[in-house]
């Protein structure tokens, strides 16, 4: 598959489990999307896993915007974490843990925002995981492979989505 | 005989309670309404797959090769838990299991217990247990979280609250909170969503099941919709992990596959939502604890024999109580004892004995519907014969029964009997036995017998046949007009026939579990058959019967269904007859899903001129006749029958076609009893008919 494709595909099935790509998406900057999201889902609260750069821009963004940063994880309105990988063929994420408390911010939070290197795409989601085995051949305690959000039919089939976790699932996927 | 007579006292309540089940309106249609949802989106799911065939032989390989060293694959997986500092118990039975459970709950010092969906923990019944040391279990998933406040048994085994309506749902949570809550599936799942997140955050152990295991690198996967799994997982401060000794398989990519094949089987979905891999203590927290508990309960005992070897393979997707048409009359909460559908029976037998898993078993027609959507290549049928078979003492009474119709003499005086004294249709029986005869009529057995009237016609071995008729009992003693219109048709196209000296072919035998009679049938049967010449059959059960004289090592000369040899024999020429109607054919579980013939009745009919096929995926359901079946559970083989007769009405089919007596006394039996137009005939009769009493004969519509 070329990279295009393998893209595109990923694209489709994140979507079609329900997931939502804000970015990239037509021409709108990074900024213009993340502050439509604020909006239309009415995000008080948030917070963020890292620190790096690409973080930093968006956590700027959110204090600009008013959102308060909250340590209280299962109150918060948004969970932003780093995607450590992707599956094209199932438009599953790979969240990858080995301790401290990022884990929380995909599960508890309303909304969980990923952000995913666009090099850490594969085509099957075991290629994603492959690159985390370690030294001894072990994994580490615990990843978390998810595809769109969290989803119920037990009540007559009904179609309801955030049971347990979040009600959506947003991705930017930068390169 | 006294179990015989203990048996014969319970089936009018057994029936009574199996009446009431199918009358629950609201449990059919959900039932219904899931199944063919799921069904419908495995069909849309797989067309992404590629072959389904080719995935059944990669899992099933992968799987078989996994649990040929499960010992070494679990030493190594035990290895590493530990290295890492959790805790491995290999758990020998139910109780071991619990009791390890139940320490390890205790020690934690707290006294909540979150629980994602195990039905590994409903086998050794944890919860009660548990709750007997005074500790809260709490499911977490919304549909066992329902069961579990209504005090219920699940239904379905993905949507276990399938049953219950939202109205009812609604209530269950109004009194377990003591407030008025909406029946609005959306509002009730916010209501639990932040009900549960409570009890969540605050419980000190956490219990899931896992769906795979993978030794290379080892680790435990488990896959939910609703995320509640995960959370179980790794919120509270001990982990504890569930599960089977038959979920290992020997690399991640393994189980991949698994997931790969897994969602999309079950419900119709590519992925579940999510996929947690735990390998380990997760230590976010300090001092957080991982403990596996893996359960043998039976499997390594049931590792050993060639057979429930076989069900080890079950990865529990459901998919085939999906398709199953007795599941889908019934649900889990009859056709089950904590595992369901005829692979539950299997199952029952591995890991709860025998007495519950022959009433499990008793309730599987055999007709095979599961073979095809199984993933893991699961021979269910052949199970449930094998749970029959070990279960002696139980189902006395079908089995004197199938002795007496497997045995050829006994047979023809009973039949001759019934002859005798019967009216020529019966469309009442008396006493409870006039369950039996509230959908269908019967038919009086029509005399005299087949063979003597073959005989006479000088059909007997050895003169020069070219090919050898097996009749069958149903077609010798019960429809010998069949076995004359087929000798009349052949003879009109050309055939020379002989006919054998016959047994039973055992297969009622076999689906009782009475395999010595069974191979007693077929080493007389085989002696009977002369070698080389065609046989050829007017009955798909017999001819699936005797089919399954190889896996003994039987010798066969080619068998033919009469529509492949006829099909043959015209070669690339047209049937030379001519039927004006709107016809369908049935398709024989026997024929289609065990002997794997599935084109050429179509083929034929659709050559016969005048003939404007019905054709649809009702045509290969189940009948619910299933030879004694009707008459052992008539209220749920009178529903699967009433789906088939459903759709002869709709599509207003004139003459329906088959190639099995069994079939035809089911099938005309319910045509009859709701006085429908419909003529219900063996392929032979039809082809008679179509080739009409005279020369260049036929059937115009007006002269029927
Ligand atoms: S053989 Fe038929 S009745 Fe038995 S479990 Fe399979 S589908 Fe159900
Ligand atoms: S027997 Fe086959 S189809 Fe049925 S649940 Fe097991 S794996 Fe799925």
């Amino acid at each position: 598959m070329s990279e295009d494709r393998l893209f595109s595909r990923f694209v489709e099935e994140f979507e079609a489990a329900g997931g939502v790509l804000l970015y990239p998406r037509g021409e709108e900057t990074l900024e213009e999307v993340l502050t439509r999201m604020v909006e239309e889902e009415g995000i008080k609260s948030y917070a963020i896993s890292q620190r790096t750069p690409r973080f930093k821009v968006i956590d700027t963004l959110f204090k600009d915007l008013g959102l308060e940063k909250s340590r209280d994880y299962p109150s918060l309105d948004l969970g932003v974490t780093r995607a450590h990988g992707a599956g094209a063929l199932t438009g599953t994420l790979v969240f990858v843990f080995k301790e401290g408390r990022d884990h929380l911010l995909t599960s508890l939070p309303r909304i969980h925002l990923a952000v995913l290197r666009r090099e850490d795409l594969y085509q099957h989601v075991s290629r994603a995981v492959a690159p985390h085995v370690q030294d001894r051949g072990e994994l580490p305690p615990y990843i978390s492979l998810v595809t769109g959000p969290s989803r119920t039919g037990d009540i007559e089939l009904t179609h309801v989505t955030g049971v347990h976790g979040p009600e959506q699932l947003y991705l930017v996927v930068v390169s | 005989m006294r179990g015989v007579l203990r048996d014969l006292k319970e089936y009018p309540s057994r029936w009574r309670k199996l009446q009431e089940v199918v009358r629950n309106p609201i449990m059919r249609e959900a039932l219904e309404r899931a199944m063919t949802r799921f069904a419908e989106g495995r069909a849309l799911a797989l067309e992404g797959l590629g072959d389904f065939q080719e995935w059944v032989d990669r899992c099933r390989e992968m799987k078989d090769r996994a649990l040929e060293k499960s010992q070494e694959l679990w030493d190594k997986v035990k290895e590493e838990v530990e290295t890492r500092g959790g805790t491995f118990y290999l758990a020998p039975d139910a109780q071991a299991a619990k009791e390890y459970i139940g320490r390890l709950a205790q020690e934690s010092g707290g006294n909540l217990v979150v629980k994602g969906k195990s039905i590994t923990s409903e086998e050794i019944e944890l919860n009660p247990y548990l709750e007997s040391l005074g500790l809260e279990v709490v499911e977490t998933d919304l549909g066992e979280r329902i069961i579990q406040l209504a005090g219920e048994k699940p239904s379905h085994l993905i949507v276990p609250a399938i049953h219950k309506t939202k109205e009812e749902v609604a209530r269950v949570f109004s009194g377990a909170w003591g407030r008025e809550v909406p029946d609005d599936p959306y509002l009730i799942t916010k209501e639990v969503r932040k009900d549960l997140r409570k009890r969540f955050l605050k419980a000190d152990v956490g219990i899931t099941g896992i769906n795979v295991v993978s030794a290379d690198p080892p680790a435990f996967f488990l896959m939910t919709n609703e995320g509640n799994g995960r959370l179980c997982a790794t919120l509270p401060p001990v982990q504890v992990i569930i599960t089977g000794w038959e979920k290992i398989v020997e690399r991640m990519e393994d189980a991949f596959t698994i997931f790969d094949i897994l969602p999309v089987n079950s419900v119709g979905l590519k992925y579940s939502s999510y996929l947690s891999i735990f390998t380990g203590p997760f230590a976010w927290k300090k001092g957080r604890q991982f403990h596996v508990v893996i359960l043998d309960n039976g499997r390594r005992k049931a590792l050993e024999d060639p057979l429930f070897k076989e069900a080890m393979r079950c990865i529990r997707c459901g998919a085939c109580m999906n398709v199953c048409p007795v599941y889908r009359t019934v649900g889990g909460h009859t056709f089950a004892h904590i595992y369901m559908g005829g692979i539950g029976a299997a199952w029952t037998a591995i890991t709860d004995g025998l007495e519950e898993a022959r009433e499990v078993a008793s309730l599987c027609t055999g007709c095979g519907t599961c073979l095809e959507v199984c993933p893991m290549g699961i021979p269910i049928p052949s199970l449930v014969e094998r749970v029959k078979e070990l279960a002696k003492d139980k189902g006395q009474a079908e089995r004197m029964a199938v002795r007496l119709v497997s045995r050829r003499k006994l047979l023809e005086s009973a039949v001759g009997l019934t002859a005798l004294v019967a009216p020529e249709k019966i469309s009442r029986l008396p006493g409870p036995a006039g369950t039996i005869t509230q959908e269908r009529i019967l038919e009086r057995p029509q005399q005299p017998p087949f063979h003597p009237w073959a005989l006479s016609r000088g059909l007997e071995l050895g003169k020069g046949g070219e090919v050898t008729l097996y009749a069958g009992c149903l077609v010798e003693y019960y429809y010998p007009q069949i076995g004359r219109d087929a000798v009349e048709l052949l003879a009109r196209l050309g055939v020379s026939l002989q006919i054998m000296r016959e047994e039973c072919c055992g297969l009622p035998a076999r689906t009782v579990g009475e395999m010595g009679l069974w191979e007693e049938l077929a080493v007389k049967n085989l002696g009977y058959m002369p070698p080389g010449k065609p046989l050829l059959f007017l009955c798909a059960t017999c001819m699936s019967g005797i089919h399954a004289y190889q896996e003994n090592g039987g010798e066969l000369p080619p068998l033919y269904d009469l529509s492949q040899f006829i099909l043959e024999k015209l070669g690339d020429g047209a049937f030379p007859g001519f039927y004006e109607a709107k016809v369908a054919y049935h398709f024989p579980c026997h024929l289609e899903r065990h002997l794997g013939i599935r084109e050429e009745p179509l083929k034929l009919l659709s050559q016969v001129k005048g003939v404007e096929l019905v054709e649809g995926d009702e045509a290969h359901l189940c009948c619910g006749g299933a030879g004694l079946y009707a008459f052992k559970c008539p209220p749920v083989s009178a529903e699967i029958l009433k789906r088939k007769l459903e759709w002869l009405e709709r599509e207003g089919v004139e003459v329906l076609v088959t190639s099995c007596p069994s079939c035809i006394m089911q099938l005309r039996g319910g045509v009859e009893k709701k006085g429908m137009p419909v003529k219900v005939m063996h392929l032979a009769t039809f082809l008679l008919e179509a080739m009409g009493k005279g020369t260049d004969g036929g059937r115009m519509k007006n002269e029927r």
